[in-house]
C-alpha cells in the first residue's frame, strides 16, 4: 500500500508540475523595447519574455552576477541584424571554399582573405571552435587600418577611481586586406598585421611605446618596446602576448577585439552551442572627452566613477538586443594566468564579434569578466562594421575593473596611411 | 658671430623649405605641454674620510644630506600638419647642505699652492668650485622634425641621439657626453644625464633592404663643455675617493680647443638598422670626440703641449667608433638576446709615468709619477680597444615564490672593454690620479630584476653592478611606487661595495684602486618625488 501510495503521490506531483510550468508561461509578461532590468527588478522579471525569449535564458551567469548584485543595468532593445558588409561578403564566398582546416595541426591553407568558415556545423565538426577562432581573427571584420588616437584604460577598484593611462593605438593588416582592392595581400605574405600601442598619458608614462610584429605562421610576435626616458627600444619576449597591460586588469590578449592572439597559441577551442543572448549595442560615439585633463568624471563622463562598484556606466543610448550567439570554450596555454575562457561571440558569419567573455583562473573559478559595447560606424572608405566603444574587464575576486571608453578620433581606414608607417622610426617620432 | 650667422642661415633655411614643400605653417597646430616638479633627496650612508684643506679635520658627512634638489622640466610640443616643433626646458636648484658647504670649502682650499692657507684667509662666497654647476637653466632640447617624401624623415637642432643595446655602461653610444656630477650614473632615467646636442639627424627608409640609414652630423655649435662627459673633478658629492673636497681641475684645467680635438671641430657618423630573420640589428660609424677626459702632460705632450702653468691639462681628442648591435628572440627559452661590440683604433690612455723615466743624476732616474707623487702624467698613448656586450633579458614568473602580480624581468649582461694591443710596457694608468695599471681586459656584470605588485603601483628592481676584474660592487635596491596619476616616489640605495680604495694617506702612486673602488665610503640612501602634468 505504501509503495502504491507513493507512486501516485509521485505522478499527482508531476502533473501539478506539467500544469503549474503551462500556466507561468501563459501568463509570461512580454517586456517592452526600453525596459530596464536591474539588480533590483531581476528576480521579478527574469521569467518574463523579449521577443519571446525568456530573459533568465538570455544571459550568462557572469551576467547575472553582474546585475544582480553590482549595479549592471540592461535597457532592452529589438533584434536589428548587422548591416551587411557587402565587401566582406563578397569576398568570403569568392575566397572561402579554398580555405583548408588541417585537423593534425589545427592550422589553415589557403587564407587569402574574408572569412575563413562562414558556416560552422556545430553538431558534427570538432574543430567547429577552431574554426570560429579564426573567424575571429583573419576576417578583419573591424577593418584593415585601425586608428584609436585615444584608448583609456580607466582603473577602478572597491575605493573608486584609482588612475588612467591613455594610449594611441593603430593596426595595419598586411593579410586579409580588403581595401587595396583585389591585392589582398601587402608584402611577402610572412607578416599579418603591424601593431603600434603608444602611452600618451599621464606624462609618467607617456613616453612608452610597443611596436609589434604579428606573423601569419603562428609563431610569436616580434615586439620592441620604445622607453623614452633611456631614448631607446628594447627588444623583449614575444611570449609575453597574454602579460596584463601596465596596471590594468586586462591581458594583452584580449586588447583588441577581446582576442589579440593567433589561435595556434591557444591549446584548443570547443564550440559549446548557439543561443540567444542579450549583446550591448549603443549610437553613443565615444565615452572618454579625449582631454588629457579634468577631473575623472570629466574625462569620462559616461563612466559612473562616482556610485560604488565604480565600474558601471550610463548610456541612454544603449540597448541590449537578442542576438543569435555562438558560445565558445578557449583552452590557453600553459602558464597563461586563465585555465579556460568561454567567449560569447555574434553568430552572424560576417561579424563575428566576441562581445563577453568569461576568463577562469587556474583553479577553474569564474575570476574576470569581459564584456563590450558595439556602435556601427562606416570605415572611411565606405564599409560598414562595428567599433568596439566601452570594453570593461571586472575582476570578480579583488573587486576591481579596467575600462577602455573610446575617445574621439577613431577612423578605421584612414586614407593616406601605408605599412611605411608601420615601423619603429614611427614609433620614436610619435613618442619623441 | 659666426656661430649665430650660421644659425641664423639655418633658421631662414628651413623656412623657405617648409614653404616650398607646402607645409602648412598656418593649419592649426595640435599642443601639447607637460613637465614635472621633482625633489631629490640624497642621504649620506658612509663618512668621507677625506681630510679637509680648509679646516684639517675629516669631512665625515654620515647621516647628512648630500643632495636636496629641486628640478622644474617643462616640455612642449607643437604639430603643424607634419612639422613638430619640441622644446624641453629644465630647471635645477640645490640646497648648499652642510655637508656640500664643507667640500666645498675643503676645493677652494685646495686651490691654493703651494699649500692651502689658514681658514680665515680663504676668500669668502661659495661657488668657486663646484656648487654652482649644480644649478641649471637649461633649453635641453630645441629641434623640428618633419618627413621628406616616404624616406626622409629630418631632426633638426639640440636633441638626444642614442645608439646601442647595453644598460648602465656605453659601448657604441658615444654621440653624446653625460653629465655625472650629480647624480653620477646612477639616475635610472639617463635622458636625464645626457647632454643633448645641436645635430643635423635625418634618417633615411630603406624598405628594400629592410631597414633604415640613419646619418647625423654635430657642426660644432655648442658650449665647448657641451660633447664631453662631465666627471666630478672639482671635489663635489661624486668625486673619487679621496678626491672629495680637493679641486683637480683647478691643478689640471679643460682645454676644449686642443689640437688633436676642438669642441667646436665637426662630428658625424652614421648608423645603418635593419631586420635579418627576425634579428635586429645595427652597424655605425662616428667619429668624434673621446667622451672621457684624458690628461695632457708637459712631461709627455700629445700633440701641442698644455699651456695650463701647472703642466697639465684635460683634453678630448678626437676618435672614430665602428660598432654592430643585434638583439633576438628564443622562442624555446622565452629569451632576448642583445649584443653589442665597437672597435676604436685609436683611444687615448694616461700612462702612469711609473716607468718613465728622465736622467737626473747619479742616483738613479725617478719616474714621473714618483716625482710628481701622481699617476698618469707620463703622457698619453692610443690604443686599439674593443668593447663588447652580450645580455639576455628573461622573464621570470615570480608569483608564487614572490607574490609578484606578473612575470618580473631579469635582465643580465656581461661587459668587456679589450684592449687588443695591450702592451704592459705600455704602463697604462686605469685612471688618471690612480695607480692601478690598465689591465688588458676589464670585465664587468650588470644584473637586473624587476618586479611588480599591487597592479603595478608597487615597483622594486634589484641592480648589481659587478667589477669582475677587480671584484668591486654596486648594489642598488630600489622601489618606484605609482601614487594615483600624478605622483610618484622612487626610493634606492646605492650600496657601494669596494674591494679596494684609495684612502687619504695612501702612498699617492698605490695601484689597487680602479673605477669602482673610487665609490667607496659614498653609500646613499635616495628619495625622489615627482609631480607629473
Amino acid at each position: 500500500m505504501f509503495k502504491i501510495n507513493l507512486k501516485v503521490s509521485r505522478l499527482c506531483r508531476l502533473i501539478l508540475g506539467i500544469a503549474l510550468s503551462a500556466s507561468l508561461n501563459l501568463s509570461a509578461v512580454e517586456l517592452e523595447e526600453g525596459f530596464v532590468i536591474n539588480g533590483a527588478n531581476y528576480e521579478s522579471v527574469k521569467n518574463q519574455t523579449f521577443e519571446g525569449h525568456v530573459i533568465d535564458s538570455m544571459f550568462s551567469d557572469a551576467y547575472k552576477i553582474l546585475i544582480k548584485d553590482y549595479g549592471m543595468t540592461v535597457r532592452l532593445g529589438h533584434s536589428d541584424p548587422w548591416t551587411r558588409p557587402e565587401q566582406l561578403i563578397a569576398i568570403s564566398e569568392k575566397y572561402a571554399p579554398n580555405v583548408k582546416f588541417i585537423n593534425e595541426t589545427n592550422k589553415i591553407e589557403n587564407f587569402v582573405a574574408g572569412v575563413p568558415f562562414p558556416s560552422l556545423d556545430i553538431e558534427n565538426d570538432p574543430k567547429a571552435g577552431w574554426k570560429l577562432a579564426y573567424n575571429i581573427v583573419y576576417s578583419g571584420f573591424l577593418g584593415d587600418v585601425l586608428s584609436w588616437p585615444t584608448l583609456d584604460f580607466v582603473m577602478v577598484s572597491q575605493e573608486g577611481y584609482e588612475r588612467s593611462i591613455t594610449y594611441s593605438f593603430s593596426l595595419y593588416q598586411m593579410l586579409g586586406r580588403r581595401s587595396s582592392g583585389d591585392n589582398h595581400i601587402e608584402g611577402n605574405g610572412e607578416i599579418r598585421s603591424l601593431t603600434k600601442l603608444i602611452a600618451t598619458s599621464p606624462a609618467d608614462v607617456r613616453g612608452v611605446g610597443s611596436f609589434a610584429t604579428r606573423y601569419a605562421d603562428g609563431r610569436l610576435d616580434d615586439v620592441y618596446v620604445y622607453i623614452r626616458a633611456v631614448r631607446r627600444f628594447r627588444r623583449v619576449s614575444g611570449g609575453s602576448w597574454y602579460d596584463p597591460v601596465q596596471g590594468s586588469d586586462f591581458l594583452l590578449d584580449q586588447t583588441s577585439n577581446a582576442f589579440n592572439a593567433d589561435p595556434i597559441w591557444y591549446k584548443d577551442f570547443r564550440l559549446l552551442e548557439k543561443r540567444i543572448m542579450l549583446s550591448p549595442e549603443t549610437t553613443t560615439a565615444y565615452y572618454a572627452s579625449g582631454e588629457s585633463s579634468g577631473s575623472p568624471q570629466e574625462k569620462y563622463p559616461k563612466l559612473d566613477l562616482d556610485t560604488p562598484p565604480y565600474w558601471n556606466y550610463t548610456d541612454e543610448n544603449e540597448y541590449w538586443r537578442p542576438r543569435e550567439i555562438y558560445v565558445l570554450e578557449a583552452i590557453p596555454p600553459k602558464g597563461h594566468p586563465n585555465s579556460r575562457r568561454i567567449v560569447y561571440v555574434d553568430a552572424d558569419p560576417y561579424m563575428p564579434l566576441p562581445f563577453a567573455v568569461d576568463n577562469y583562473d587556474r583553479a577553474g573559478n569564474l575570476w574576470t569578466v569581459y564584456s563590450n559595447t558595439a556602435q556601427r560606424v562606416t570605415t572611411a572608405d565606405g564599409h560598414p562594421t562595428v567599433n568596439p566603444v566601452i570594453a570593461r574587464m571586472v575582476d570578480l575576486k579583488s573587486l576591481r575593473a579596467t575600462l577602455l571608453p573610446s575617445g574621439p578620433g577613431r577612423v578605421v581606414n584612414p586614407p593616406g596611411v601605408t605599412a611605411q608607417d608601420f615601423n619603429l622610426e614611427s614609433v620614436r617620432k610619435l613618442i619623441e | 658671430m659666426r656661430s649665430f650667422q650660421k644659425k641664423n642661415s639655418l633658421l631662414c633655411g628651413i623656412g623657405v623649405f617648409l614653404t616650398t614643400f607646402n607645409t602648412n605653417l598656418f593649419a592649426a597646430p595640435e599642443y601639447e605641454f607637460l613637465g614635472y616638479v621633482r625633489q631629490h633627496v640624497a642621504v649620506k650612508l658612509q663618512d668621507s674620510p677625506e681630510i679637509s684643506a680648509a679646516t684639517g679635520k675629516k669631512i665625515n658627512g654620515k647621516g647628512k644630506l648630500s643632495m636636496s634638489r629641486t628640478t622644474v622640466r617643462l616640455e612642449g610640443h607643437a604639430t603643424f600638419d607634419d612639422v613638430k616643433f619640441v622644446g624641453i626646458f629644465r630647471s635645477d636648484r640645490e640646497r648648499r647642505t652642510s655637508y656640500l658647504k664643507d667640500l666645498e670649502k675643503s676645493a677652494v682650499a685646495s686651490s691654493f699652492t703651494p699649500s692651502p692657507p689658514a681658514p680665515a684667509a680663504i676668500p669668502a662666497g661659495l661657488g668657486d668650485a663646484f656648487l654652482d654647476e649644480y644649478d641649471n637653466d637649461e633649453l635641453r632640447e630645441a629641434y623640428v622634425s618633419f618627413d621628406l617624401g616616404d624616406r626622409y624623415t629630418f631632426r633638426l637642432g639640440k636633441q638626444q641621439i642614442v645608439w646601442g643595446e647595453t644598460d648602465v655602461l656605453r659601448i657604441t653610444d658615444v654621440v653624446m657626453g653625460y653629465d655625472t656630477r650629480w647624480r653620477s650614473i646612477l639616475e635610472s632615467e639617463n635622458e636625464e644625464l645626457r647632454k643633448p646636442l645641436i645635430m643635423a639627424n635625418v634618417t633615411i627608409g630603406l624598405p628594400e633592404l629592410n631597414g633604415s640609414l640613419q646619418l647625423v652630423f654635430r657642426p660644432g655649435w655648442d658650449d665647448d663643455e657641451a660633447p664631453i662627459n662631465n666627471v666630478d673633478l672639482e671635489g663635489g658629492r661624486w668625486a673619487g675617493q679621496p678626491g672629495k673636497g680637493t679641486d683637480a681641475l683647478f691643478r689640471a684645467p679643460y682645454n676644449f680647443d686642443h689640437s688633436s680635438g676642438d669642441t667646436k671641430d665637426a662630428n658625424y657618423g652614421l648608423r645603418f638598422s635593419g631586420e635579418y630573420n627576425q634579428i635586429g640589428y645595427s652597424l655605425m660609424y662616428y667619429r668624434g670626440l673621446t667622451l672621457d677626459p684624458v690628461v695632457n702632460s708637459a712631461f709627455n705632450p700629445f700633440g701641442d703641449a698644455p699651456t695650463a702653468p701647472g703642466g697639465a691639462e684635460v683634453i678630448f681628442p678626437m676618435t672614430e667608433t665602428y660598432g654592430f648591435t643585434f638583439n633576438a628572440y628564443a622562442t624555446p627559452i622565452d629569451t632576448v638576446f642583445r649584443g653589442e661590440f665597437a672597435y676604436s683604433p685609436n683611444t687615448p690612455y694616461n700612462i702612469r709615468g711609473f716607468a718613465t723615466t728622465f736622467p737626473v743624476g747619479p742616483f738613479g732616474p725617478p719616474s714621473i709619477a714618483a716625482l710628481t707623487g701622481t699617476s698618469g702624467l707620463g703622457g698619453i698613448k692610443e690604443k686599439s680597444t674593443l668593447k663588447s656586450m652580450i645580455g639576455i633579458d628573461k622573464n621570470l614568473s615570480l608569483q608564487g615564490l614572490l607574490g609578484t602580480g606578473r612575470d618580473s624581468l631579469w635582465t643580465s649582461q656581461i661587459f668587456d672593454q679589450w684592449i687588443t694591443n695591450w702592451d704592459e710596457d705600455d704602463d697604462l694608468a686605469d685612471l688618471f690620479g690612480y695607480g692601478a695599471p690598465k689591465k688588458e681586459h676589464w670585465t664587468v656584470l650588470t644584473t637586473v630584476l624587476a618586479m611588480n605588485y599591487d597592479y603595478d603601483t608597487i615597483n622594486p628592481s634589484l641592480t648589481l653592478v659587478y667589477d669582475l676584474s677587480n671584484k668591486d660592487v654596486i648594489f642598488v635596491p630600489g622601489v618606484d611606487f605609482v601614487l594615483g596619476d600624478s605622483w610618484r616616489l622612487k626610493i634606492d640605495a646605492n650600496i657601494m661595495l669596494s674591494a679596494s680604495s684609495k684612502e687619504p694617506g695612501d702612498s699617492p702612486l698605490e695601484t689597487d684602486t680602479n673605477l669602482f673602488g673610487t665609490f667607496a665610503n659614498n653609500s646613499q640612501l635616495n628619495f625622489r618625488l615627482s609631480y607629473y602634468f
